[in-house]
């Protein structure tokens, strides 16, 4: 646990002022790892109190090894992909190779890499008169 | 077995939605999940689960004084009366506010709520500083944080929801409501008077 300090305590009253925090996911990636989870957890690859653990066990480290972060370094999504992983990589269904290979592809490959933008209608079908 | 790496590195806002879309993309060639599967949980946590449910709950037992008192010994069970549970239901406690005693409830370790009746918790639940402040001072988190001023002649109790045990607040009924129909009277119990950082809308 952490020392609870004032920067602690304005911490929350800044989230909570500012309206952030209010909903559940900040971000589409937040709310998409989060249903991945259920989905696999649905699926029967893993029971969600050791998923539990997992998230448990990552926030633990997390805050262990970074003992003077701010709220702006904490994001608890964070947390669940690094649960997500370990699970997934303990039933042998994830590995960091592979998991670190298909981000970087991805990342290499914006999605409209071959797209290119136009100003002009591309197709007309003339109006016949 | 697969080891991964658990210290974490700092990732940017690409390259972590990045690394969902690996996980999400694998896990579909895999044949564990299907894209439809995602989407339809990412609908039901995005737009269907909430606290309606939770209030429904609160305004039974608010006019239902054997229902309070069965949801009080067992809110699970008293929730499946009304067909409510679910993944992180399991074992739900509900804890009463009174006129002598105000409960709070959070997660000291990271984000145990009971899902069935509450949804998913807001990001402030799960956030470092609420974790931390909650159980240290909580009169003062809530006064300063919440501008919620729980008198000093009521005591204030902290519960420690955990994946085994998931708790939650019965708010107390607001003056004024008396008549009022279970459908009225769930309008008036917000989120926040379920987790104990508000108190239910006057009438």
């Amino acid at each position: 646990m952490q020392p609870v300090s004032m920067t602690c305590g304005t911490d929350l009253a800044t989230i909570l002022r500012q309206g952030k925090g209010q909903a559940a996911f900040d971000k589409p990636w937040e709310l998409r790892i989060f249903a991945v989870a259920v989905a696999a957890c649905n699926a029967g690859e893993f029971c969600w109190d050791e998923f539990q653990e997992a998230l448990t066990d990552a926030i633990r480290h997390w805050e262990a090894a970074h003992p003077d972060f701010s709220s702006e370094d904490w994001n608890y999504y964070e947390h669940v992909v690094t649960a997500l992983e370990v699970v997934l990589a303990r039933h042998d269904r994830l590995s960091t190779d592979g998991l670190d290979d298909r981000a970087r592809t991805i990342l290499d490959t914006p999605p409209h890499k071959h797209h290119v933008a136009r100003y002009d209608p591309i197709t007309v079908d003339a109006a016949v008169i | 077995m697969t080891r991964v790496n658990l210290v974490h590195t700092p990732r940017t806002e690409e390259e972590i939605a990045a690394r969902v879309k690996a996980i999400e993309s694998i896990l579909i060639e895999k044949g564990l999940m299907s894209e439809a599967g995602v989407d339809r949980f990412a609908e039901i946590y995005e737009h269907e689960v909430g606290p309606k449910l939770g209030a429904q709950v609160v305004a039974k037992a608010w006019i239902d004084p054997d229902f309070k008192a069965r949801l009080l010994k067992d809110a699970t069970e008293a929730c499946a009366e009304l067909g409510i549970g679910g993944l992180q239901g399991e074992h739900m406690i509900a804890v009463e506010n009174t006129p002598a005693v105000h409960n709070v409830v959070v997660c000291s370790l990271c984000s145990c709520y009971p899902w069935p009746v509450l949804g998913l918790p807001p990001n402030w639940f799960k956030s470092m500083p609420y974790r931390a402040r909650i159980i240290r001072e909580p009169r003062l988190c809530l006064k300063e944080d919440f501008q919620l001023d729980i008198p000093a002649e009521i005591e204030i109790r902290v519960w420690d929801s955990n994946s085994e045990i998931r708790y939650w607040v019965v708010p107390q009924r607001p003056e004024g409501s008396e008549g009022m129909s279970v459908d009225a009277l769930a309008g008036l119990i917000t989120r926040d008077s379920m987790i104990g950082t508000g108190l239910a809308r006057t009438a």
